[in-house]
């Protein structure tokens, strides 16, 4: 009994170290992810960072989703690293199928490679997806089976958004927070639904669920906005709208004070 | 019609002396085997390292009515190595060693301690294996109980160090294999930079594309993740650095912060152009896979004053010799950048020019390959990362 007691113990004490993730994110069945891990940690300066992680068997790949809430000042070195002014990455923020920005900061990928990376910030809150290719060797060189590239980009970008509203949920209302407690917050801070709010203005609305983009037309205007982003297209200008848009349990919410100027 | 009693069963093993481990699922229990209804869970490695102190107890259950002293006789223990030979290891000194033990009626007792030693000293692996008796010659009608047990045995170098005090068993293998036989803290840790640069397991990313892969927020490693994703993958001279910082404190090397190595140079672009490099992933036998490539710093393993760095392989060792292979335990000068005169060798060659870059953003360069080598002396500083994940 005493032994059974003690290796409870350890399991019990490496729990709580390490529990389970704190958020959930809908991958399609056919894209053939299965989740292999799902982990909250808590490190010693007290930053947070919650992650799933999926592997695919048909193409040997993985797939990390990450939510994060830091407590303690990025290093100097990591600024001094991302904000290299020749190979700095931190405005490198377009290479979506989108084509808008997530959060206030980050990067994405460059160009077709062995892996892709979304990173998104908004202060303190961060989201990042990262997606590894394995290789075969060709020629003494890996080659990276990355074939699927646009489809999986496609799915990056729509994670990286969904995760960049729950970090901004977390950030507003708390780690692990409702998603009751996540509206109160949005109104509280001057956030209100975008769809009815648009649909008051006479716009009429389509959602691209991969983008995470939503259109709005009404006569020759046609507005497009994305979760997670503080841009987006009025026609084909790219605008800034001051603030980011928030995913919440399926709905849009935003600030309207910038966007009202936006509408003829 | 007589009934034979239940025999003494076993339940816990419990070692010491050993290292902690765990594995990418989580740590491994302590005492290594145990006893529970739905069976016995066995730890699935032992580690030690070459001067360890090991001893080891056996618990075992006397479901029956009968009680008395017996006789606990560990009669082997040897280490079942990959060619199939064995090491004998001793016991207490000996062979064998026994001791008395008592038994009492339906309940679980343990025996003494026994001390095992005489693996070799040098970093190596194999199947521990020990044979033992419970004597029950002077308790009538209680049949004695006897079996040999096996598990994985990896001696190191030192005993873990760092992130790794409490050892992952991925990476303890790893080193195990690339650092076999060794007993010579340099000579393993070469062997540590050879082995990951020949893994077939980080390629880097190229130019188009230097982030760090598996880096989370907070600046930590992300361990877990990279251990379940198999095979190839990218990592540039970070991810690369730190994994091999990991496999040297997996072996209990020094764990020296790891070094960045930085160039403002004359133009203040903090750029430079490598040598001829090969990066990890490829083949640093076929000459067209060195290249130079634009750079503003580098990030390498430091151990006892020398730089080990398994992202790149050179052509040219430091004294103009044929080298094809990555750099290990280099000084930094050496790993740097040696002036020869008509020759140079080393990892920088000389400062990008302004009129070279074409693109900021992205990133873009014409490089003139005619411009003479040209560098200085780097400035390092130390990398700190937030930890594993």
């Amino acid at each position: 009994m005493t032994a059974l007691l003690s290796l409870t113990t350890i399991f019990l004490s490496y729990n709580q170290a390490q529990s389970e993730c704190k958020f959930n994110l809908f991958i399609p069945a056919e894209r053939g992810f299965v989740l292999d891990l799902s982990r909250h940690h808590i490190d010693q300066l007290s930053n947070e960072i919650s992650y799933l992680f999926f592997l695919r068997s048909s193409s040997k790949s993985s797939l990390s989703v990450d939510v994060g809430l830091r407590r303690s000042p990025r290093s100097k070195q990591t600024i001094e690293i991302e904000s290299d002014p020749l190979f700095g990455y931190l405005n490198d923020r377009r290479g979506l199928p989108s084509k808008l920005s997530i959060g206030l900061e980050g990067w994405t990928p460059r160009g077709v490679s062995g892996s892709m990376k979304v990173v998104a910030r908004f202060e303190n809150a961060s989201a990042q997806v990262t997606l590894h290719y394995t290789a075969h060797k060709e020629k003494g060189k890996p080659r990276f089976n990355n074939e699927t590239w646009d489809e999986d980009i496609a799915l990056v970008e729509s994670l990286a958004r969904q995760a960049m509203s729950i970090a901004v949920r977390w950030k507003l209302a708390g780690v692990g927070s409702s998603i009751d407690a996540g509206r109160e917050s949005l109104i509280e801070r001057g956030y209100v639904r975008l769809g009815p709010w648009m649909t008051s203005k006479g716009f009429t609305v389509t959602w691209d669920p991969m983008k995470r983009m939503a259109t709005f037309t009404k006569g020759n205007q046609t507005i497009k906005l994305a979760e997670g982003s503080r841009e987006g297209f009025d026609g084909s200008v790219r605008k800034d709208h001051g603030s980011l848009i928030v995913g919440l349990n399926g709905e849009l919410w935003a600030k309207t004070s910038q966007l009202s100027s936006w509408i003829n | 019609m007589a009934h034979a009693l239940p025999p003494i069963s076993a339940r816990d093993v419990d070692f010491t002396g050993n290292h902690p481990m765990r594995n990418v699922d989580g740590p491994y229990a302590d005492p290594e085997v145990t006893w529970s209804s739905s069976g016995t869970e066995a730890a699935p490695a032992i580690s030690i390292d070459i001067d360890g102190n090991l001893s080891v107890k056996f618990e075992h259950y006397n479901n029956s009515d009968k009680s008395g002293t017996g006789v606990f006789q560990v009669y082997f223990a040897e280490l079942l190595l990959p060619d199939s030979t064995t090491v004998p290891l001793q016991v207490n000194g000996n062979s064998g060693a026994s001791a008395s033990v008592s038994i009492p009626a339906y309940g679980s007792f343990w025996s003494p301690n026994f001390q095992i030693s005489g693996w070799d000293p040098w970093i190596h692996g194999g199947q521990l294996r020990i044979g033992y008796l419970v004597d029950t010659t002077g308790i009538p009608g209680l049949v004695g109980y006897g079996m040999t047990r096996e598990w994985r045995f990896l001696v190191n170098l030192e005993p873990p160090v760092g992130h790794m005090a409490t050892v992952w068993h991925e990476l303890l293998e790893e080193t195990t294999a690339y650092a076999w036989g060794e007993d010579d803290p340099t000579q393993a840790g070469k062997d540590l930079t050879f082995g990951l640069y020949y893994a077939q397991r980080f390629a880097y990313p190229g130019q188009e594309n230097l982030t760090s892969n598996w880096f989370d927020e907070s600046n930590s490693f992300k361990l877990s993740t990279l251990l379940r994703t198999s095979g190839w993958v990218t990592g540039n001279c970070y991810d690369v650095a730190v994994y091999l910082h990991l496999l040297f404190e997996s072996q209990g090397l020094s764990n020296e912060p790891l070094l960045r190595l930085c160039q403002r140079g004359p133009y203040d672009l903090r750029a430079f152009l490598s040598n001829d490099i090969c990066p990890i992933g490829s083949d640093s036998t076929i000459p067209s896979n060195y290249n130079p490539i634009a750079w503003t710093n580098h990030c390498v393993v430091l151990f006892d004053g020398k730089i080990f760095d398994a992202c790149l392989a050179l052509q040219k060792a430091p004294d103009l010799s044929g080298y094809w292979n990555p750099p290990a335990s280099w000084t930094s000068t050496q790993h740097w950048y040696v002036d020869h005169g008509q020759e140079f060798t080393g990892v920088a060659k000389r400062f990008i020019q302004p009129s070279e870059i074409i693109s900021f953003d992205p990133p873009q360069f014409n490089f003139d390959l005619h411009l003479p080598h040209e560098m200085t002396q780097s400035e390092d500083t130390t990398f700190i990362f937030g930890g594993i994940l």
